[in-house]
This record gives C-alpha cells, sequence and structure tokens, in this order.
C-alpha cells in the first residue's frame, strides 16, 4: 500500500468512526466519493459538481428505496 | 516519493563553471564534505533556488540574486547562474531548469536587474509554464520544504517555536498538517459548507413557488442573503487575520532573528536615556553648591562653636538651677493657712529655718530678672553656636562635590559605552533601520490583529443570530411544505449532516495524528538520545515536543543539544507520517551534538527516509566515522575543494556505492 493510499484510508476511516460515533446514517460510499473527490480531482469546480454529485445520488438511492 | 537524482550548477555561489553531484538511486545516505565558506549551505540555496526561485541570505530573508552568481566569472563581465535538479516522482522523471540572467542591456547591481526563468520536463516533454508551477508545488509545496531541506539553526527553532505557541509556530504547525493530510479533510469541509448554502437557497426558492410557504421562503430568502454577506464579510476577515497573523509571523521571525541587534539597540537607547538624565542632574548640582557655599562659612567656626556651646552648657545649667531654687523658695513663702509647714516635704519648720528661707528668697527675687535674662541671653547665643556647629557646611558640599564627580564619571561611562555600542551597530549597516521598522510594523500589526478578532467575533455572534432566525423558519416550513420544499430540505439536511460530520472528523483525524507523531518521534528519539532516564516525547495541539523523565516529569529546560535530537525525532516522525515524502537535505546537523549524540543520530538517518543528504565539515563527522556507522548505506561521498577563495570544485570521493 502506498503512503498516499495508507493516508487515504486512515483519513476515511476516521470518517467511518465519527460517523458512528453521531449515529448518521450515511453510506461509507459516499463519504468515499467525498475524499477521492479532493485527493483526486485538481479544481475547485471539478471537486464541487462531484461532490453535489454523490449527493444527489444518495438522494435517489433513498427515493428509490422508499 | 521525490528522489532527487542530480543536480547540477554553473556559476552558483563559489561552484564556477558547471559541476554537479549525483545522488545513487538505491536508498540511503549521500556525504558532502566541505570546510567552512566552501559552498555547503549553497548547495542546499541551489535546491531551494531550483525549486522555488528563491535563495535564503542573511537572517534566513529572501537573499540578492546579485550576491548568488560566481565572483570570478562576474569580475570577468560573466553574469547569471543556473541549476538543473532531475528527480523522480511518482513513476515520473522530471527535469528542471531555473536560470538566472541579467535584464536585456544591463550591466546588472542589484536583485531586481536579474530574469529568471524555468522550464521543467516530465518524463522528456517540456511543461508550459502555469503547470510546471503547479507541479512543481504539488511535488513540493514551498511551505513545507522546511522540514526536507534545513540546518542545525532552522532544526533547533523548530521546537522553540513550536512549543512557545508563537504565530511563526502556527505556520509551521499548519505546515505540519499540511504534509500530514488534513487539508483533504478541511476542504471537503469547506466544500459542504458551500453546497449547503446552494442547498439552502433552493429549499428557499421552492418555498417561495409555493403559495402556502411563499412568505415563509421569501424571508428565508432575505435571511440567506444576510448570511451570504456576513460568510462573505467574515471569510474576508479570516484571510486578512491569516495575512495579518503571517506578517506578525515574519515580524517576530526578523526581531528574533535581530535580537542581538535589537538588544544592542536597545540598551543604547536606553544608554542616550541615562545620559540625558545624568546631564540634567549635573546641570541642576551647580544651583545646588551655590546654595551649600552660602551657609558654607558656617563649617569653618563649627569646631570654635562647638568649644563655645560647651562652655555656655555649663552656665546654662547653673542658671537654670538658681531659677529653679527662685521657684522653689517662691512656692515655700506661700505656705497658705499653716506657715510653720513645709509645703514641699509637709514637715514643721523651725523659726530659724524660716528665717533663712526668706532671706534666700529675697535675694533670689532681687537677682531672678537678671537670671532670667541671661538663660534667655544664653539660649540665643547656643541656638546660634549649634547652628554653626551643625552646619555640615563642609561635610554637605563634599557630597554635593563627590556627587557631582560621581554623575560626571557615570556619564562618561555611559557615553563610552553608547559611542561603543553605536559604533557596533553602525557597523550593522542598514539593518538597524530596518529592525526599528520592523519593530513599529510589529506593533501596527498587532493592534490589527486585536480589531480583526474583534470584528470576527461580532461577526460571528450576527450569524448565530441570523442561524437561529433559519431554524425557525425551517421549523416553518417543515410542518407546512409541500413535496419541493421537502426534497430540497432533505438535500440540505444530508448536506449538513455530512458538515457536522467532516467537522468532527477533522479534530478527531487532527488527534489521531498527534498521537500517531507522538509515538515515532518517540521511538526516534529513544534511538537518538543518550540519556537513560528519558522515557519519551510528549506531543502539545501545535506539535510541539515535550522531553519526559521516567518518573512521569516533563523535562522544562533543555540544551541546544537536546533541541536538535528532539526537532529531527520530529522530522523523523512527520516522513513517517506523511504522504509526502522527500530526501532530507540537512547542512551541519552535528555542530551542537557530541560524538555519542552523532553517532546515534548518523545511525538512525536512513530509517528516516529513503534518500538522505548530509552536508558536513569534517570535524563534525569525520569521513571514517560515517563509512563505519552507515557502511552499506553509505551510497555516495562528495567533497569541496578550494581552488580559490571564490572558487569551489565539487569532486566525488570513494565512488559511488550504491
Amino acid at each position: 500500500m502506498t503512503k498516499t493510499n495508507e493516508q487515504f484510508e486512515s483519513l476515511l476511516e476516521t470518517l467511518l468512526t465519527v460517523r458512528d460515533s453521531l449515529h448518521q446514517d450515511i453510506p461509507d460510499s459516499l463519504l468515499r466519493e467525498i475524499v477521492s473527490a479532493h485527493v483526486e480531482e485538481p479544481d475547485n469546480t471539478r471537486i464541487h459538481q462531484r461532490v453535489q454529485q454523490a449527493i444527489e445520488n444518495r438522494m435517489d438511492e433513498a427515493d428509490a428505496s422508499d | 516519493m521525490l528522489r532527487i537524482d542530480r543536480v547540477e550548477l554553473r556559476d552558483f555561489g563559489p561552484f564556477k563553471g558547471r559541476q554537479g553531484i549525483h545522488l545513487p538511486e538505491a536508498p540511503g545516505v549521500a556525504v558532502v564534505y566541505g570546510e567552512n565558506m566552501r559552498g555547503k549551505t549553497v548547495l542546499l540555496n541551489a535546491i531551494r533556488f531550483a525549486l522555488f526561485g528563491k535563495v535564503l541570505g542573511r537572517a534566513r530573508r529572501e537573499g540578492s540574486l546579485h550576491t548568488i552568481g560566481n565572483w570570478e566569472q562576474a569580475a570577468a563581465g560573466r553574469y547569471g547562474f543556473e541549476v538543473v535538479l532531475e528527480f523522480q516522482d511518482d513513476g515520473s522523471q522530471y527535469r528542471l531548469t531555473r536560470s538566472c540572467r541579467p535584464r536585456a542591456g544591463v550591466v546588472p547591481e542589484q536583485h531586481s536587474d536579474y530574469d529568471v526563468e524555468h522550464f521543467l520536463q516530465r518524463d522528456g516533454e517540456v511543461l508550459g509554464p502555469g503547470q510546471a508551477t503547479a507541479e512543481i508545488e504539488r511535488i513540493m509545496p514551498e511551505k513545507i520544504a522546511r522540514f526536507f531541506l534545513f540546518d542545525g539553526e532552522l532544526l533547533q527553532e523548530y521546537e522553540d517555536l513550536l512549543r512557545n505557541e508563537s504565530d511563526m509556530g502556527r505556520q509551521i504547525s499548519e505546515a505540519i498538517e499540511q504534509i500530514l493530510g488534513v487539508p483533504v479533510l478541511t476542504d471537503s469541509r469547506a466544500t459542504l459548507a458551500k453546497l449547503l448554502d446552494d442547498y439552502g437557497k433552493k429549499e428557499a426558492k421552492s418555498a417561495q413557488a409555493n403559495t402556502i410557504t411563499s412568505e415563509l421562503g421569501a424571508h428565508m430568502n432575505v435571511l440567506l442573503d444576510e448570511r451570504q454577506v456576513l460568510l462573505d464579510g467574515l471569510a474576508d476577515m479570516k484571510t486578512s487575520l491569516a495575512q495579518l497573523r503571517q506578517e506578525k509571523a515574519e515580524l517576530d521571525e526578523q526581531l528574533r532573528r535581530n535580537e542581538r541587534l535589537t538588544a544592542m539597540m536597545d540598551k543604547r537607547d536606553m544608554l542616550v536615556d541615562a545620559i540625558k538624565s545624568l546631564d540634567e542632574q549635573i546641570e541642576a548640582r551647580p544651583a545646588d553648591i551655590a546654595i551649600e557655599m552660602r551657609e558654607a562659612w558656617k563649617s569653618l567656626v563649627a569646631t570654635r562653636a562647638s568649644d563655645l556651646t560647651g562652655g555656655l552648657r555649663d552656665r546654662e545649667r547653673h542658671l537654670q538651677l538658681q531659677k529653679m531654687r527662685h521657684e522653689v523658695l517662691r512656692a515655700s513663702a506661700d505656705r497658705g493657712a499653716d506657715p510653720k509647714i513645709c509645703p514641699t516635704c509637709l514637715q514643721t519648720l523651725s523659726d530659724e529655718a524660716l528665717a533663712r528661707m526668706e532671706v534666700a528668697a529675697a535675694d533670689e527675687a532681687a537677682n531672678i530678672e537678671d537670671v532670667e535674662r541671661q538663660l534667655r541671653n544664653i539660649q540665643r547665643r547656643l541656638d546660634a553656636l549649634e547652628d554653626a556647629a551643625r552646619a555640615s557646611g563642609e561635610t554637605g558640599l563634599r557630597v554635593l562635590w563627590s556627587d557631582l564627580n560621581r554623575l560626571k564619571r557615570d556619564r562618561y561611562t555611559n557615553q563610552d559605552a553608547a559611542s561603543e555600542l553605536d559604533r557596533r551597530l553602525q557597523e550593522a549597516g542598514d539593518d538597524q533601520s530596518a529592525v526599528r521598522q520592523a519593530q513599529y510594523d510589529h506593533e501596527q500589526t498587532v493592534k490589527k490583529i486585536a480589531l480583526t478578532e474583534e470584528g470576527i467575533g461580532e461577526q460571528e455572534g450576527a450569524l448565530a443570530e441570523n442561524e437561529r432566525h433559519l431554524a425557525r423558519v425551517r421549523v416553518g416550513l417543515a410542518s407546512r411544505g409541500g413535496e419541493d420544499v421537502e426534497g430540497a430540505r432533505q438535500r440540505r439536511s444530508l448536506c449538513s449532516d455530512l458538515h457536522g460530520l467532516f467537522d468532527q472528523a477533522v479534530a478527531e483525524y487532527r488527534d489521531r495524528l498527534r498521537r500517531s507523531v507522538e509515538a515515532d518521534a518517540t521511538e526516534l528519539f529513544l534511538q537518538l538520545t543518550t540519556e537513560p532516564e528519558y522515557a519519551g516525547l510528549r506531543i502539545n495541539e501545535s506539535y510541539g515536543l515535550t522531553i519526559l523523565h521516567q518518573d512521569g516529569s516533563e523535562i522544562p529546560v533543555r540544551s541546544a543539544g537536546a533541541e536538535h535530537v528532539v526537532a529531527l525525532s520530529l522530522v523523523g516522525a512527520l516522513q513517517k507520517n506523511a504522504p509526502l515524502q522527500g530526501p532530507i537535505f540537512i547542512d551541519s546537523p552535528f555542530g551542537r551534538l557530541d560524538t555519542q549524540h552523532t553517532k546515534n543520530v548518523v545511525s538512525a538517518l536512513p530509517n528516516m527516509t529513503e534518500q538522505v543528504c548530509l552536508l558536513v565539515y569534517e570535524e563534525e563527522l569525520r569521513p571514517q566515522l560515517a563509512r563505519d556507522l552507515l557502511r552499506g548505506q553509505l551510497r555516495a561521498e562528495y567533497s569541496l575543494r578550494r581552488v580559490s577563495a571564490r572558487h569551489t570544485e565539487l569532486e566525488e570521493i570513494g565512488g559511488r556505492h550504491g
């Protein structure tokens, strides 16, 4: 595992721990996508678009399951 | 991980012509030996110049480019210099060339007479200027370069700054967190905050479109607009505050670097004030002496007056006795109803005694006026004589003269000291006015920081109030809103949850990092220290490290050498924990360490990062000792050979080992 991957997993693990302690119903995939966008994308507009899309997808999933 | 393969210099400092060092690919340590003034620090500056286009001069301020080019070449009319850095990162091969040339048609005399340009090739392809700059910043952000390119002095400062929570310490802490990856979380939080605002606006818009909730929607819109204005203002203030803190940190650094100069200037100013005060006292003394002189004649008759006083005192006592006897006799004469009883002893008086008393009383009564007159006269004379005898005219004058001489001596001493300080300060040249300016700027910056912090507090208060109003409107909407409003509300609510989650995660991640850095720094520190009673290191909020004794207590004071060892432990721990790793170039790191600490540090270096380059003088680290300690991990050895005062040659010694 490279150091960057190691850091990514460490950040994600922190987020999951905090999410569980807050008892929030937020899927792992959404958190992973938000962090990935900030690690991978070079400019803020792209980051913003990716995170917004991830939130919309999550809402669609929630609507579908309802 | 960033790995430097080759550093090539042309006419950079004492490195005349084109010269370079090659760093082997195998992990390990390269050592460059050079006595003082041969160019070890220049080599470090060359790498800094290649990466950032800057060199560090005196007091760690940005140095003038005009002083960097080789002097022998400049004397021959050839100005300018160049550094080429060949390195690898993330599987790509880079070649960075940064050149400094005099501006066309100018014979350079100062920094601004030069143009600097750079080219970056990635895997043989030349990148555009903007892309090249962004790529360099990605590979080695300037802010964190201090943890990769440093000297012993800088090492020692880190810990001091971090433990004392100075503004510069805050900047370094931020740089540490940048290395460790905290910005991924803080940036995520900022993105979510922006999205939260967007969803809030969509919610208000949906509510406005609905006839039942349009009024609430309009109210929400107004509140959101107000919130945006407040947030923009707050962001501006926070940017200003960060900028002011940065300025203050730089001024702190400048003043700290010039501590000796500042101390001299302060002392000189104190001496000038003292001289002024002494001058005032010296000026006032003649008047005091003149007053004392008017009375001084008395001191001439003081001895005679003292003798005369003795005689007069005897006479005074005799006359007072006479007066007292008169009083007693007069009282005895007034014996009331029983004239034969003495009013003093209440015994019966004989007739003979009564007769004697009456005669005596009559005699005394006749003389009493004369006695009283003599007594008054004597007392007057005694007062005058005692005044003369007491008059310390001579002593007082002596004290005043001696005082005046002392004041003059003090003035000359202070004047001498002030002149000496003036001379030394003049040698310091322009730095003096720069320090004064820095002191003034520092004072102003501190005031501005206080005002900005106050403004931020007020703005945050207004935002909290706005948030309370918004919450009330949202409660109203939740009960009356339709499907559209509900959809927007759910998105905003999810975004709000995410924002809260990332906010807490930032704090949690920082804690984890600190614990991890503390554990790794402790492990390294225990390898480096020679003190068996030291049990480890404790980290503070700003990544400052304190040594712990085995009894659990903190070691409050530590030597320069200990500062060094602790800072090296921090650098090693950061390398272990950071996703962004790179080579460590250290200039003269062992100057303050004893032999055993030096051995421990050298032995630990290969474990700190994959590529280490030591720039040392031989007394600091003997080549044979380096070879014995590093063995197979010593990858290259270079020597800085003097050709002339302005010309050094880089020579490889002993061949490459990897």
